[in-house]
């Protein structure tokens, strides 16, 4: 028994010995990594921030500054020219139908016709109201016709016919 | 004291720092690190995002060059471009394209330009640029022929001529001369510029 306790007390200090040993050296190794990484990493990590940086700052240059310019320029031109082109009728295209339309025995007169509203306005004259029956029976198969009035008819003795015309198009015919 | 006691007084100590130097020292650290790893992965994805950018705007230039651009800028710049001559550049331009199509000039008025953004315009948000247009009130006389003509020709000019208002009146005064088959006209058109 007293071989047995005297082998016991002599083990006791050595493992607390080896527990101090492990103690210090993961110290140290703690040690070990915050100097790799506050002296070793972070210099490498700010290097490499520094050079990006000049790198993106290198890019914008002026040759590149230039073709964006132009570009712009460019999308800014063709987009207004197509937009002003869209909203501008073809008034002539009205022209033309309406000499299609009209008949050939009615001399209009004081024509105006107002390219926002699509509508034209103009007074007419024919021998017979019968030719005035004819144009409207024309003008009703028009599709391109939104609308038209007739006001102002006045039928003389002779049965010659004077009248004003108020007629709106579609926005199709002015494309 | 014991042996047993100041090596657990140093372990505890040792513990302690150990602690501190993970605490103090490496996780701020790490914490930098981190941070410096966002801000790399940050700018290198700006310079893709750049290159990506600048590649295609040099392919864009590229194809605008190709479609042969630097003329068709020439062609229709005329609508956008800012110049003390427009006026007299315009009455010009209307007395040449009126006289190529047969029609007399007796006068030409114009109003101020406008900026088309501060007008009730339907398209005028559709527009990027600073568009301005101005009216210009035209007199002609001429054959309705030819003033078909002249409408056409204003249309399909590279500057944009919009026909605002036409009328067709019987001629005021006939000189005797002048062919029974011509009207008076009033011409009511938008001209641009910048």
């Amino acid at each position: 028994m007293a071989i047995d306790i005297g082998e016991t007390k002599k083990e006791r200090p050595k493992s607390k010995n080896n527990l101090l040993i492990i103690l210090v050296l993961i110290l140290i190794v703690s040690f070990i990594i915050y100097f790799i990484l506050a002296f070793v990493f972070m210099p490498q990590k700010e290097a490499e921030v520094k050079r990006l940086t000049a790198e993106v700052a290198s890019l914008n240059t002026a040759a590149v500054k230039a073709n964006i310019n132009e570009l712009n320029i460019a999308k800014m031109f063709i987009n207004d020219f197509r937009v002003l082109l869209e909203n501008s009728p073809k008034v002539s295209q009205f022209l033309e139908s309406f000499q299609e339309w009209s008949h050939p025995q009615i001399e209009y007169s004081n024509i105006r016709f107002e390219s926002a509203s699509r509508k034209a306005s103009m007074s007419g004259v024919t021998s017979t109201n019968r030719n005035l029956m004819e144009q409207i029976a024309i003008f009703d198969n028009q599709e391109a016709i939104e609308s038209y009035e007739l006001s102002n008819i006045i039928i003389d003795e002779t049965g010659k016919t004077t009248f004003n015309l108020v007629l709106i198009v579609k926005s199709n015919l002015l494309r | 004291m014991e042996q047993n006691q100041i090596n657990l007084l140093v372990s505890g100590i040792i513990i302690v720092l150990v602690f501190g130097v993970f605490y103090f020292l490496i996780f701020p650290e790490y914490q930098k690190i981190t941070l410096k790893n966002g801000e790399i992965k940050t700018l290198e994805k700006q310079i893709e995002s750049i290159n990506n950018y600048y590649l295609f705007t040099e392919n864009s230039f590229k194809k605008l060059k190709d479609a042969g651009w630097d003329n068709k800028k020439k062609i229709i710049e005329s609508n956008f471009t800012s110049s003390p001559f427009f006026f007299p550049k315009v009455h010009h331009f209307l007395r040449v394209i009126a006289s190529e199509n047969g029609m007399i000039v007796s006068n030409i008025t114009n109003s101020n330009p406008i900026e088309i953004s501060r007008t009730q315009d339907k398209y005028k948000d559709n527009l990027e640029g600073p568009v301005k247009k101005t009216t210009f009130n035209m007199s002609l006389t001429g054959s309705y022929n030819s003033f078909k003509s002249l409408l056409s020709s204003l249309e399909n000019q590279a500057r944009i001529v919009t026909i605002k208002s036409v009328s067709i009146l019987p001629m005021s005064k006939r000189s005797e001369n002048m062919p029974s088959d011509f009207f008076d006209f009033n011409l009511s058109v938008d001209l641009y510029s910048y």
